[in-house]
């Protein structure tokens, strides 16, 4: 009875350190592979021009030219030191075909005529892409916050915060093609003609970024 | 393959360090040649059918019925001024030719067959020649054309870049004349030229070569051999025959031209093989002040040195530094100089030097002769204590691009790193990686099969120098004459016999050298192999003398591990299992020093 009890524990053990030795082995074995590189595309200064659509009015569209310059502190954090635009509002005909078809007279909201921002950005992700198996194209993706301040055509001014995410392909260590989308609250001091609070503005802007010095 | 991946090749990886490759060897160290100077087909071409209407004004007038096809060159083919000037001969239209009685005599007798016929039928072989000319001759067709006419049209179609067409029809010509007729050796250098731009490149060689061995147009040689400079440059072809036998076999006399350097090179190079360094040197200084050769012939007199002067490595050493740093010289020049001078400094125990000339290396990133440098690069590393930037270049070995490579001494590193840093599984398992990797090729040398029946082992016996050399070429053969198939409803009977005999005369050559190459590799793979094991088993011995030795404490490694986390402005990439060329030079391991901490075993 003894002889065997000291067999099954004999076997036990075997069995464990049977099935436990890869995962030693592997654990021995737990040497990281890393690829290694000095980072391609750095930035200091950086001027910005785009092109700025709003999509949120249903009754108007804005667009904007852009203009922007940020300050990288490092790669991982920069700040926008400045954005701002000057928007053109289309008429949807919304509004026209309200009053027409439905004989509505809709609230009219003062629209956007131009803004300013200034932002932090920080881009935890950067990496690069195959592209057909031909070449590299290095990306750069990041989350902004900051604050806005914007002109209506009602004449008054009014300030919020933004925030917003953002996507930066390489072309080359002098230009990069940059995407944002931006979101912006407005708060009003006090409710407009519709008795809301606050306004949301959504900016999204597509443009070419200059690198003033800093790139290696 | 580029001259500096072939000078890694050559290296005999026998021992556990990276050895001093046959440096000396000169067909180890023998660099490319450089491009040659932009003598195109197309300009010598152009420049050959704005010559014929000067010649023209010689000869006969062409008989009334012929008149059209006749004039049609003359007046089509005036080629672009700026594409213009070639050697004023080459175009010439040859001169009429004797009644095929007269000319009988000098005939070959092949030829002798069309010669009697010709009189009663002079143009039916030329018939037939235009044929070929496709619907736009259709006239041509219908009227037997002379022999006169069909040189213009070659010569036209020649101009007009039309190389299918102008090949086909210089053979018709040639195939009607004496090898003494005037323009033979213009129609055959005119042929050689069509035949490489349709890419056959050995047809082209082999047809160029007898205008230069003939020389029976001397005006024609320098032409010719800058032809054969630019078409042999990164294509494997007939060494002997070309470099051997023709270029150093003959005696050039004043040689001018843009080929003379390659000339003088070739023959210089190959006298040192023979150990004729008084002669090699006597070449040599002929060669043209500025020219790239002068730096290819200091690194070759270098190798040479370095390989009969025994064991006094300071002269080729001071050569192969001064051509490293030499801007003036040609990439592959100083690639193979910076090769040779890290292998030399490495077996002097300069390894910050040896490393210093590894990373100046300029190759492309896949290049074959990457993996051997890989690996020497990895043994300097690892003898700086450098074990995360050792372990990552081995970790690049691994990359599909060198998967293939025979280089049984990664394991044998690896397994040394893994020792060092007393991971003592981890070490035993990378040396016997060996045997998992070679187990087939092992059997088959204890069994003592036929070597060169074993894949692993053939692979590897043509892997680097001779051997990859005489693979490519008959690769590169063996297409051609695929492609030659594409051409033959388009060619008369004529050419494509022709080319086919050359084809068939050289793939069985390159054949028999390839057998020869893969018997002596096989022995040399197999050799490196059985040394390969002795060393990895010796280390699996040591590994586990240590796994049972009484722990004396913490001890450090000497391997450093520490730099292999990115810092800053650098980027970090997480090594999963798939390889990007780029990262291939980058890669680094993160190991825990064991004998530091004290953990092993």
């Amino acid at each position: 009875m003894h002889a065997s009890g000291n067999l099954r524990r004999a076997a036990l053990i075997f069995t464990c350190a049977t099935l436990l030795a890869p995962l030693a082995a592997a654990a021995q074995e737990a040497g990281q592979l890393l690829a290694v590189q000095q980072r391609k595309f750095r930035l200091t200064h950086e001027l910005t021009l785009a092109g700025m659509f709003e999509p949120q009015d249903a009754f108007s569209k804005g667009l904007a030219p852009e203009l922007a310059y940020s300050f990288h502190l490092d790669d991982a954090w920069s700040w926008e030191v400045l954005r701002g635009g000057y928007v053109a509002q289309f008429d949807t005909g919304l509004r026209q075909q309200l009053e027409r078809d439905f004989g509505v007279r809709p609230t009219a909201n003062p629209t956007l005529q131009y803004y300013l921002s200034s932002s932090l950005l920080w881009a935890p992700l950067y990496g690069k892409f195959a592209l057909r198996n031909t070449r590299l194209v290095h990306v750069e993706a990041f989350l902004t916050g900051g604050g806005a301040a914007g002109h209506y055509n009602d004449n008054a001014n009014h300030f919020g915060p933004e925030v917003g995410v953002g996507l930066r392909v390489f072309l080359s260590q002098l230009v990069s093609v940059r995407f944002d989308f931006r979101d912006a609250i407005f708060i009003y001091r006090k409710a407009n003609a519709s008795g809301a609070p606050l306004n949301q503005a959504i900016f999204l802007s597509l443009g070419l970024s200059f690198s003033l010095g800093g790139a290696e | 393959m580029c001259a500096a991946g072939a000078s890694a090749d050559e290296k005999p990886a026998s021992s556990w360090l990276p050895q001093k490759a046959d440096a000396g060897s000169p067909a180890a160290a023998a660099p490319a040649p450089v491009a040659p100077p932009a003598a195109t087909g197309t300009a010598k071409g152009t420049g050959a059918v704005k010559a014929a209407p000067a010649a023209k004004a010689i000869l006969p007038a062409p008989p009334p019925a012929n008149a059209k096809a006749a004039a049609a060159p003359a007046s089509s083919a005036a080629p672009p001024a700026a594409t213009a000037p070639a050697a004023p001969t080459i175009g010439t239209r040859p001169a009429p030719e004797e009644p095929a009685a007269n000319r009988a005599s000098d005939k070959p007798a092949v030829d002798n067959v069309l010669v009697t016929a010709r009189p009663a039928a002079e143009a039916a072989p030329l018939t037939t020649a235009a044929a070929l000319s496709t619907s736009s001759d259709e006239e041509a067709v219908k009227k037997p054309r002379t022999a006169q006419e069909l040189y213009d049209d070659a010569l036209t179609a020649h101009a007009k870049g039309d190389a299918r067409k102008a090949a086909g029809l210089f053979q018709a010509w040639l195939r009607g004349q004496a090898r003494t007729a005037d323009g033979y050796d213009t129609a055959q250098h005119l042929l050689s030229i069509d035949l490489a731009r349709l890419g056959l490149v050995h047809a082209a060689l082999t047809i160029e070569a007898l205008v230069v061995q003939d020389r029976t147009r001397p005006e024609l040689v320098p032409e010719a051999l800058a032809n054969l400079e630019q078409w042999t440059q990164g294509t494997p072809h007939d060494e002997t025959r070309l470099e051997e036998e023709l270029l150093h076999g003959t005696d050039f006399g004043n040689l001018d031209g843009p080929a003379k350097g390659w000339v003088l090179y070739q023959q210089g190079a190959l006298d040192l093989k023979l150990g004729e360094h008084r002669w090699a040197q006597a070449r040599f200084a002929e060669l043209p002040e500025g020219s790239g050769f002068r730096a290819r012939a200091k690194l070759l007199t270098a190798a040479s040195t370095l390989a009969h002067g025994g064991r006094d490595a300071a002269g080729p050493l001071a050569v192969f530094e001064a051509l490293a740093a030499d801007t003036e010289a040609p990439r592959d020049v100083r690639n193979d100089a910076h090769i040779e001078a890290a292998r030399l400094r490495f077996e002097a125990g300069k390894f910050d030097l040896a490393l210093t000339h590894y990373t100046a290396v300029d190759l492309p990133e896949l290049d074959a002769g990457r993996g051997q440098l890989y690996l020497e690069e990895a043994w300097t590393r690892y003898r700086l204590g450098d074990g995360s930037r050792a372990m990552g270049l081995l970790a690049a070995l691994d990359a599909p691009s060198f998967r293939a490579l025979f280089l049984p001494e990664k394991f044998q590193l690896r397994a040394l790193i893994f020792k060092d840093a007393c991971h003592w599984l981890a070490a035993k398992r990378a040396a016997r990686g060996l045997l998992r990797r070679y187990r087939p090729a092992l059997e088959a040398i204890r069994e003592r099969q036929d070597l060169t029946q074993v894949p692993l082992i053939a692979e590897a016996a043509l892997q680097k120098g001779a051997g990859a050399r005489a693979e490519q070429l008959l690769e590169q053969l063996r297409k051609e004459r695929d492609q030659l198939a594409r051409y033959a409803g388009s060619w008369e009977l004529g050419l494509q016999l022709r080319l086919a005999s050359i084809y068939s005369l050289a793939l069985a050559e390159a054949q028999r050298r390839r057998q020869l190459e893969l018997e002596k590799g096989a022995i040399r793979v197999a050799d490196e192999l059985l040394a390969a094991v002795e060393q990895v088993n010796l280390v699996d011995y040591e590994v586990g003398l240590a796994l049972y030795r009484r722990q004396r404490g913490p001890q450090s490694s000497g391997l450093l591990f520490g730099d292999a986390m990115p810092k800053e402005g650098e980027i970090g990439f997480e090594f999963d299992g798939e390889y990007w060329n780029d990262e291939l030079q980058s890669l680094r391991f993160a190991l825990a020093d064991r004998c530091t901490s004290g953990v092993a075993p």
